[in-house]
């Protein structure tokens, strides 16, 4: 597997920081350069200009009186400070790095970043307990080097690997799995991708799935062969 | 027969006897080692007393010279009565886990603090491998974990199911830089504010709703999250004590079965568990790696980490840990405040002065308590705050440790307020009378505190039993100082220097330093002459020597004599002149020499001007003297008549100051020279004082005196006709050296003893003083004839002389 960069993109610096030192850890093995990406949501923005969208702080209370400006600002400073915990933690590593911070659709900055050589850690919900699983989805012509990824990632947290199969596809014979869930179709596949909570770490190959990583819960590591 | 004043002494009368009764053995290597101290009996009674009884305010004070075996007495004695005495306990200072500026003292079994302190070293440092041991493990792992997800668990399930109702309503749920957005959807995207508004007012209020619902759930959902985070701290917390609490129970059972039946151990323990139990964090601290020091971790000293610091066992005193007995006898040669009671140290860390119980000290009286404590007292009076903080120390029972620098307020850093430990001890001060006396003058607590005093003496009465204890402790002395031993007349000559040193014919000095001296020197002559045995030129070598080095200032006096810078005569005669005699002192060199004493007579009003003390140079005690001669003259000379005379008296050449009343004989005589117009010998020197009845009164140096005079006449050349006049009653005190007495046996000088003044006045005059008749009178041509017809002719001239005056004011 031939990984050029690991690009960490996130909607706030709180996910960033959770998944810093994965993205880090995965750059640092694949001897790849290290990528940050804040996206700024349009529909975030959007939400301060909505008459009866409400803004609920990370401890239960309601804020009021965010325009797009304060919000903007909320960014801006998220950016600051994903940007220098990148730069200390790829400094740390001997890693080069970047970092962008772009404004649009998730999907679509995420469709755009995807380009062959590319593994994209696309961060999930803040976690506020251990990793709890590592989640594969392998198709029919899975992706070996990203299994094996995988499945070196839950032996070193000493985490199960569940296997989630799409349609006709088969477990590998030289992957050890511990949970395996077969699905019947793309929907029910989905389904239970998106219902996998913040404290598991799907590895997946991009393409279609790549959209589901915007709903998932947990943080995504999408490869783009 | 009994030497008789007036009369020349024999040269035997200069010698006491020999005492050779006391000196029947070949060396003292044949006699039997002294254990005790001859003539201390009284000291070393009190001493015992001091040693035996069990009041607290027995302490002792050892007084005396330098050199009367004061030191060695008292250690001898008291490791005696310490032997006796059961050993006193161990103390410690432990950390107040409650109050760590407040260490607790702690007393244990004698020898066992060293064991507690290996003991809780041992301990530590198993529990700095064990505890993080059982944090690392699996099994308190997934117990932690479970823990861990069974609260994550609920909240991401609250969250899961929030999010599809969410979808299921219609409404998105984002996470945001701020937290979380909660706004409406149209299928993927958000609802934007111009389609919100084309919405049919139903439809908005459906989604309104909606959006209140489901904000109002997720505001309830994240409002748990820290009662939660904080309600998974406590489990986790009790989880961390339950799984410590069975390492560290483990590990100490066997501590305290070592320690079974110390109630101050088992306690000490037992605050420690809890301490380790409730801060096991500090075992997870690591701040070296595995492989960061020459040792494996398991060997590393962990309890020398400073994170530890606080379990360390502060050994002050730990007794042997032999099975032995017996209490401390402890000597504070430097007893300063802190050495005395202890001390806090300090360390600088980032500027600021910093202190915990593990730097404070122990000081003697630490070391010393149970037992005995040795001190100079000259030293404790002259160390700032020594001497307050013992009589401190003493009255309250108790050592508190406390700095010369907080008690002046200099200190402003954090210190300490260790417990006080109990005192139990005695003290015993050695030092010289003076300071006895003073302190019992002008300290009143100290008589209090030091109710025994030894006071030990610097003479003992010469016999032969006393002789032959001197010989037995010559022996000793050899013996000890790993000498050659002493033959017979060696131990002779050693017994008459001794009683040279005590300036007394009938008592020997008890000054053991002065005579181990001499004894160390007469050794190394003997070693020198090949002798076996240190024999009476050796003696003789070892004085010569001794007065040789500190001889300078003594030749240098003759030497001004012999040169006639010092006017004495040593022949002739002249009228109101004497030769006085007088010691002086400086540093180890003390002689005697002689001074020119003169008198002036007129017609006066009784007065008897001492020029001395007119410039100050002259003490009380001469002024004394002199005060005493005029009395004297009156008594003697003019009872019925008003004394009218003016006299001068003056020590001739003398630039230093004068005191004593040993020249008010040679005073006395000049004046009664200058009044009687008689001439004195030059020949003769004078000492001794006089009463107001014309009584020779003993005077101290007596030896030094007769030979400062012998030797400016011997080396003037001896006539026979020289002598000395002294005290009858200083014949006791003759000792003096061989070239004096083989001159007096050969005829060359003499020294004649007198008991009054009309004794001395006939050897100086030649002529006789007389005595007064049945007529009143004295014979005519006697001494005191011609004194007292002078002294009535002063008054006849002072009679006409005020008859003159006042017809000269009666005229009109």
């Amino acid at each position: 597997m031939t990984v050029v960069r690991v690009i960490l993109s996130a909607t706030s610096f709180a996910e960033a920081r959770d998944a810093l030192a994965l993205a880090t850890e995965i750059a640092a093995e694949m001897n790849g350069d290290l990528q940050g990406l804040l996206i700024e949501q349009e529909a975030v923005v959007t939400l301060t200009r909505l008459p009866a969208a409400r803004l609920i702080g990370s401890h239960g209370r309601a804020l009021g009186g965010i325009d797009p400006a304060g919000m903007a600002a909320a960014f801006r400073g998220d950016a600051r400070r994903f940007e220098a915990e990148l730069a200390r933690a790829a400094e740390a590593a001997a890693l080069r790095w970047s970092f962008r911070h772009k404004r649009g659709q998730v999907g679509e900055i995420l469709e755009e970043m995807l380009q062959a050589g590319t593994l994209l850690v696309a961060c999930g919900a803040p976690r506020r307990a251990p990793l709890r699983e590592v989640v594969l989805v392998l198709g029919a012509d899975g992706d070996m080097a990203l299994a094996r990824l995988a499945a070196a990632q839950a032996a070193r947290i000493g985490r199960p690997l569940r296997l989630l199969l799409p349609p006709g596809a088969e477990p590998p014979p030289d992957l050890a799995p511990t949970v395996i869930e077969r699905f019947a179709d793309e929907p029910a596949l989905r389904a239970r991708i998106a219902a996998l909570d913040p404290r598991s770490l799907l590895f997946a190959e991009a393409g279609s799935l790549a959209k589901i990583a915007q709903e998932a819960r947990c943080t995504c590591i999408l490869r783009v062969p | 027969m009994a030497p008789e004043a007036g009369k020349p002494l024999e040269a035997s009368e200069l010698s006491r006897g020999v005492l050779d009764a006391a000196l029947e053995f070949e060396t003292t290597g044949d006699l039997e080692p002294l254990e005790d101290w001859p003539g201390q009996e009284r000291a070393l009674d009190a001493l015992r007393m001091a040693a035996e009884s069990r009041f607290s305010d027995f302490n002792l004070f050892v007084l005396g010279n330098p050199g009367t075996g004061r030191r060695s007495a008292v250690r001898a004695l008291l490791s005696g009565a310490a032997e006796s005495l059961p050993r006193p306990s161990d103390w410690v200072y432990v950390n107040d886990f409650d109050d760590p500026r407040r260490p607790r003292a702690m007393d244990l079994p004698p020898g066992r603090a060293m064991v507690l302190k290996a003991a809780v070293e041992k301990l530590i440092d198993d529990l700095a491998n064990e505890i993080p041991a059982v944090f690392e493990s699996e099994d308190y792992q997934a117990r932690r974990r479970a823990i861990e997800e069974s609260y994550s668990d609920r909240q991401e399930q609250a969250m899961g199911e929030l999010a599809e109702k969410a979808r299921a309503r219609g409404v998105a749920i984002m996470r945001t830089p701020m937290g979380f957005g909660v706004a409406a959807r149209q299928g993927e995207e958000i609802l934007t504010p111009e389609a919100y508004h084309d919405l049919p007012e139903d439809t908005r209020e459906r989604i309104d709703a909606a959006m209140a619902e489901i904000s109002a759930e997720l505001e309830e959902i994240l409002g748990q999250v820290p009662k939660g985070m904080k309600a998974q701290r406590r489990e986790v917390e009790a989880l961390n004590v339950e799984m410590t609490e069975h390492v560290v129970d483990d590990a100490l059972s066997e501590v305290k079965a070592e320690f079974a039946g110390e109630d101050n151990a088992l306690r000490f323990l037992e605050a420690m568990r809890d301490d380790i139990i409730e801060n096991a964090d500090l075992f997870l601290i690591r701040e070296d790696g595995a492989t960061a020091g020459a040792f494996p971790v398991a060997t590393t000293k962990h309890y020398a980490k400073p994170q530890f610091r606080r379990y360390a066992v502060n050994v002050m005193v730990s007794q042997p840990h032999t099975n032995g007995h017996g209490a401390p006898v402890v000597e504070e040669s430097l007893p300063t405040l802190a050495n005395l009671i202890g001390r806090i140290e300090y360390a600088a860390e980032q500027g600021a002065l910093v202190t915990n119980f593990t730097m404070i000290r122990a000081g003697a009286l630490h070391r010393a308590n149970g037992g005995f404590l040795v001190l100079d007292a000259r030293q404790v009076l002259i160390e700032p705050f020594a001497w307050d903080a013992l009589k401190r120390a003493l009255r309250s029972g108790e050592i508190s440790i406390f700095s010369a620098g907080e008690r002046l307020s200099l200190i402003s850093t954090e210190t300490l307020e260790p417990d006080p430990i109990p005192l139990k001890l005695r003290v015993v001060l050695v030092g010289e009378r003076m300071l006895y006396y003073m302190l019992t003058a002008f300290d009143p607590e100290f008589a209090e505190l030091f109710k025994i005093e030894a006071d030990f003496d610097d003479r003992m009465p010469r016999d032969v039993d006393s002789a032959k204890l001197f010989a037995r402790l010559a022996g000793t002395i050899a013996r000890r100082e790993d000498l050659r031993p002493l033959d017979a007349p060696g131990v002779r000559r050693l017994l008459l220097e001794s009683t040279r040193l005590s300036d007394d014919a009938e008592r020997f000095s008890l000054n053991l330093g002065r005579l181990s001296d001499i004894l160390r020197e007469a050794d190394h002559w003997a070693g020198g002459a090949g002798s076996e045995t240190i024999g009476a030129p050796h003696i003789d070598s070892a004085i010569e020597a001794a007065e040789r080095r500190a001889g300078r200032l003594r030749e240098l006096s003759q030497e001004m004599i012999h040169r006639g810078t010092l006017m004495i005569d040593t022949d002739g005669a002249h009228v109101g002149q004497i030769n006085a005699l007088s010691v002086l002192e400086i540093g180890k060199s003390r002689f005697g020499r002689p001074s020119r004493v003169s008198a002036r007579v007129r017609v006066g009003s009784g007065k008897v001007v001492d020029i001395e003390r007119e410039t100050e140079l002259g003490g009380p005690l001469h002024s004394k003297g002199v005060m005493i001669l005029s009395g004297y003259l009156a008594g003697q000379y003019a009872p019925e008549e008003p004394m009218s005379l003016w006299a001068s008296l003056v020590f001739e050449q003398s630039y230093g100051g004068i005191d004593g009343d040993s020249a008010s004989a040679a005073e006395l005589f000049a004046l009664l020279s200058a009044l009687s117009e008689l001439p004195i010998d030059q020949s003769f020197a004078v000492t001794g004082s006089v009463n107001q009845f014309g009584d020779i009164q003993a005077i101290g140096g007596v030896n030094e005196k007769i030979e400062g005079f012998f030797d400016v006449c011997a080396a003037r050349g001896l006539t026979g006709r020289q002598a000395v006049l002294i005290p009858e009653t200083n014949i006791k005190h003759l000792v003096l050296r061989r070239r004096v007495v083989e001159a007096v046996e050969s005829g060359q000088f003499r020294i004649i003893p007198i008991a009054t003044i009309d004794q001395g006045i006939a050897h100086l005059t030649g002529r006789d003083a007389g005595a007064r008749g049945a007529d009143g009178r004295f014979p005519e041509g006697s001494v005191n004839a011609l004194v007292e017809a002078r002294l009535q002719a002063f008054a006849e001239t002072r009679r006409s002389f005020g008859l003159r005056n006042g017809q000269e004011k009666g005229k009109p």
